[in-house]
């Protein structure tokens, strides 16, 4: 080899260099003492770094998971950081913002709201942010209890449109001024929400089978919410890896609102696919080791209470028991197999046990 | 020189937080999380938010900029738990998008708006441990100075590489950058700290080969 290895020394220090690389490295390191000293030395850098603590403020830490639930549970709030967050400044306030204001000005054209909704925009066009010809407030909330989440796509409509089309430009300057109307609407779309969740709260607060939050159910999003995570979805799939499902979830939003006529809303059949989706994912979903059992039998379960009068409740509930077996063969935890047991014993004690047979195999796997 | 290149191995092998196999009670939080369940998220910001607000604290240098970071990391995390796969180890992931949202912020005019960092947030409290000498302080002190000096791109891989033990692929990825670029950066920086910290060098590798002989 010809000459110092310069930054070939750096990755010698992490283990990042092929074994060609770094036998030559380390056969000029001893001939060069030169190079020896400077390596040592950067690895004193790093184990001098490392030995430096970092402080927060006190109680900081105290208060943070509280601050992050808080913010978990109102999924469709625009966070702050998306709006300076790379890309997605100009992007989410065109996608956020845009369809308002042209959706205003399709109605002031249009005699009847209704036509344009069912219009199908074309290709170039973003979908409007809400349907001029949503259903009615109570026809929503015969759908789901959630569904105070779908006026927000229509609150954010309010916001003057000089600053919306300023806004749309995606000004970074002038973040605050952007950033107010959508959050300002938010903010009035808050307190049907709250009290959502406050009712969800009286019930059981947060216990292990809690209901999941709208955020996880096939609950009702708004256009902006949609458009946001659609966009945080696009900034991150590239580097989040995984699942053949990210490409579903990125692609759903657009779906759903051509599905429902460009509305922000979903429809019944779409709840009806929402609960399909979710058996198929359960169906799918691994479970090699006795977490994944575990974890796979309570989403059983919960899938079972959620869709209780569904005919899958029923294969639901058994496979809960077959995967509460599964975790108790893969783990041997006596709580598992105390579960499995009960669960199937449960089962068996039912009126209605179509699949009795199935969970007596089952449960012959146990000791 | 055979006991120089022993050291550099020796710090090669090193995993100090190893991620190696990421425990059963997480994946089993993380499931629960990633079904609804609030309170397994909130067990997972516990585990892991003082690591991530240590990621977002070292890349942006101001503590109002990283609580902004961590909790919109955590947020991004929870959207994006349905697409994380359970098998595989969350410290990484997290830290990944935190350091990912901490360049983006330094990048982004508003920062350049805000320009000027708060007091050292690296700076230690004085006296924590008695060893901590006159010396031992300036060498931070130092420190300091010389991260601040680098870059925010630099700092995001020598954070990433030092502390948060990624490899230079996983780096690459949370950057969206080359594994060059990753490995002509962190050399870079590296260097910048080392000629910067030479002076104190001296002792910190006295006590690393202390420790290493015992």
């Amino acid at each position: 080899m010809s000459g110092h290895p310069g930054e070939r020394l750096s990755a010698l220090l992490d283990g990042e260099l092929s074994a060609v690389e770094r036998a030559a490295v380390e056969a000029h390191l001893r001939e060069c003492a030169a190079c020896a000293r400077q390596l040592e030395e950067l690895a004193a850098v790093d184990a001098f770094a490392r030995e430096v603590p970092v402080e927060a403020p006190s109680g900081y830490f105290d208060q943070l998971p509280g601050r992050v639930r808080a913010r978990v549970r109102r999924p469709a709030r625009i966070p702050r950081m998306a709006v300076w967050a790379a890309a997605a400044a100009a992007a989410v306030m065109a996608v956020v913002v845009t369809p308002v204001v042209f959706q205003r000005e399709q109605s002031v054209m249009a005699p009847a709201p209704q036509a344009v909704s069912q219009a199908t925009p074309p290709a170039t066009m973003p979908p409007p942010a809400v349907p001029a010809g949503a259903p009615a407030p109570a026809e929503r909330a015969a759908v789901a209890p959630s569904a105070g989440f779908a006026e927000r796509g229509a609150v954010a409509g309010v916001a003057p449109p000089a600053r919306a089309k300023g806004a749309a430009l995606g000004r970074l300057q002038e973040r605050e001024e952007a950033d107010k109307p959508v959050t300002d609407a938010l903010d009035k779309a808050q307190p049907r929400d709250a009290s959502a969740i406050a009712r969800r709260d009286a019930g059981e607060p947060m216990a292990p089978m809690a209901p999941p939050p709208p955020a996880a159910t096939p609950a009702p999003k708004s256009a902006v919410a949609e458009s946001v995570e659609a966009q945080a979805a696009a900034v991150e799939g590239a580097r989040v890896e995984s699942y053949e499902e990210s490409k579903k979830e990125r692609a759903r939003p657009a779906d759903r609102k051509l599905a429902a006529g460009g509305g922000a809303f979903a429809h019944p059949d779409d709840r009806a696919l929402m609960i399909e989706k979710r058996y198929q994912a359960l169906l799918a979903r691994p479970a090699t080791t006795a977490p994944q059992a575990r974890a796979l039998r309570d989403a059983w379960e919960l899938f079972a209470r959620d869709v209780s009068a569904d005919p899958r409740a029923d294969e639901a509930r058994v496979r809960a028991i077959e995967a509460g077996v599964r975790a108790w063969k893969l783990g041997h935890e006596e709580a598992d197999l105390a579960t499995a047991r009960a669960r199937g014993r449960a089962y068996l004690a039912a009126e209605n046990a179509p699949q009795a047979e199935r969970v007596r195999a089952a449960l012959e796997a146990l000791p | 020189m055979p006991s120089r290149l022993d050291a550099g191995r020796a710090l090669e092998a090193r995993s100090p937080a190893g991620p190696a196999a990421p425990d059963a009670a997480e994946a089993d939080l993380l499931a629960r999380a990633r079904d609804g369940n609030l309170f397994a998220f909130d067990e997972i910001v516990k585990r892991y938010q003082r690591r991530v607000y240590a990621t977002a604290v070292r890349i942006v240098r101001r503590h109002d900029v990283a609580d902004d970071v961590v909790q919109e990391a955590f947020l991004r995390a929870h959207q994006a738990l349905g697409r994380f796969d359970l098998a595989r180890p969350f410290g990484p992931w997290i830290c990944r998008i935190a350091a990912n949202l901490a360049v983006n912020h330094v990048r982004s005019p508003q920062a350049r708006e805000e320009a000027l960092p708060e007091a050292h947030a690296e700076t230690p409290v004085p006296g924590g441990s008695p060893l901590v000498g006159v010396l031992e302080t300036e060498a931070r002190a130092e420190l300091a100075r010389a991260l601040e000096g680098l870059s925010a791109d630099q700092r995001a891989v020598f954070v990433l590489r030092v502390y948060d033990d990624l490899s230079y692929k996983e780096i690459a990825e949370a950057l969206e950058i080359s594994i060059g670029t990753v490995m002509s950066r962190l050399s870079r920086a590296r260097e910048r700290l080392r000629v910067a910290l030479t002076p104190y060098l001296g002792a910190a590798m006295a006590r690393r080969a202390e420790g290493g002989e015992r």
